[in-house]
């Protein structure tokens, strides 16, 4: 029987086997860094995000339930060190995303925005321009989207795995799609 | 049926109820607005479905040589706390077990009791030899 499956390395990891943890996190690491990326949306963050859930993974494994999947656990450890990471930073400008009437937001209120074609200098791949979009959302929405389209989430699994209210999932994607999609309105030249 | 975006994500995301999900699809089948839209939302869907391939920074073997040093020595530090509580309560007994064992007499508290024992008769017997004499003379004064 294989000694290096993700059960017996955990129950190395447990008793402080250094090679067993560096086994363990080598596997899981690159999918770490990059739920952080997407979640943080810059690489230096990211990095950062990435020691503290590692760390938090393996001092964590205490608490992990043998024969339970390990992705799902790793996922939502690093989902609380994202979001604790978040809540620590105060927001150093305001986000046009604010919103500051039901279904409107701060952007909404601007004359000649970025969004307007207008002023738009070259046209831009589409996924660049969403890609970019989605580093300028509320980081709590950046969030929700990409547990939702990178993780597969249903809302409920969102609300649980965030400790947001369901409601507030809801409205998060609801508000983040809208953003992205006059974004893609401006690539295409959608009317409406 | 009104038209309703939100209603249309929740379609797109599988979040609608059977009976809603019914009533939006007649909707559509009358609506080429929400047809529109609807196939719009799922250009944005594909786009944020596309998982890109992020490359592996070049840092991670260090991130990860630094995680498994923090880990361990804290889990060593979880250990060792328990341990050392330990000893340090039976260092803190130790003293006190000493003293007892230097205690003047705590070793001999049992010669001590047994000779007493042993010459207690005399005592009593010495004293009661006393008290014999004195109540003689007292007898002989009357």
């Amino acid at each position: 029987m294989d000694s290096n499956t993700d059960h017996n390395l955990i129950i190395r990891c447990r008793e402080g086997d250094e090679e067993a943890c560096r086994l363990l996190l080598s596997r899981y690491e690159a999918y770490v860094y990059r739920l952080c990326l997407k979640i943080s949306g810059l690489r230096e963050d990211a990095l950062d995000y990435t020691q503290e859930a590692l760390v938090k993974i393996l001092t964590g494994l205490d608490n992990f339930q043998l024969g339970r999947p390990f992705k799902p656990w790793l996922r939502q450890v690093t989902v609380n060190v994202c979001l604790n990471c978040l809540r620590r930073r105060a927001p150093q400008t305001v986000s046009l995303e604010q919103p500051v009437a039901d279904g409107v937001v701060l952007g909404d209120t601007l004359e000649g925005s970025a969004e307007d074609p207008a002023d738009v200098a070259e046209w831009q791949d589409a996924r660049e321009v969403i890609r970019q979009a989605v580093s300028r959302l509320l980081p709590q929405q950046r969030l929700v989207l990409v547990m939702r389209h990178q993780e597969g989430l249903s809302y409920e699994e969102i609300a649980a795995a965030t400790d947001l209210p369901l409601g507030t999932v809801k409205t998060y994607l609801f508000r983040a799609r809208q953003q992205l999609r006059r974004q893609l309105a401006g690539v295409y030249g959608w009317e409406g | 049926m009104k038209c309703s975006v939100e209603a249309l994500q929740a379609f797109l995301d599988g979040e609608l109820p059977p009976v809603e999900t019914k009533e939006i699809r007649r909707h559509l089948g009358c609506c080429p607005a929400c047809r529109q839209e609807l196939s719009r939302l799922r250009l944005l869907w594909l786009e944020l479905e596309q998982d890109e391939e992020t490359e592996a920074p070049p840092e991670l073997p260090y991130i990860r040589q630094q995680a498994v040093a923090r880990a361990c020595a804290a889990i060593h530090q979880k250990e060792g706390a328990g341990a050392s509580l330990w000893d340090a309560q039976k260092l803190a007994w130790q003293p006190a077990l000493a003293g007892i064992s230097q205690i003047p007499g705590a070793s001999q508290l049992g010669v001590l009791a047994r000779t007493t024992l042993r010459g207690l008769p005399a005592v009593i017997r010495g004293v009661s030899s006393v008290a014999g004499v004195i109540n003689g003379k007292r007898r002989d004064r009357r």
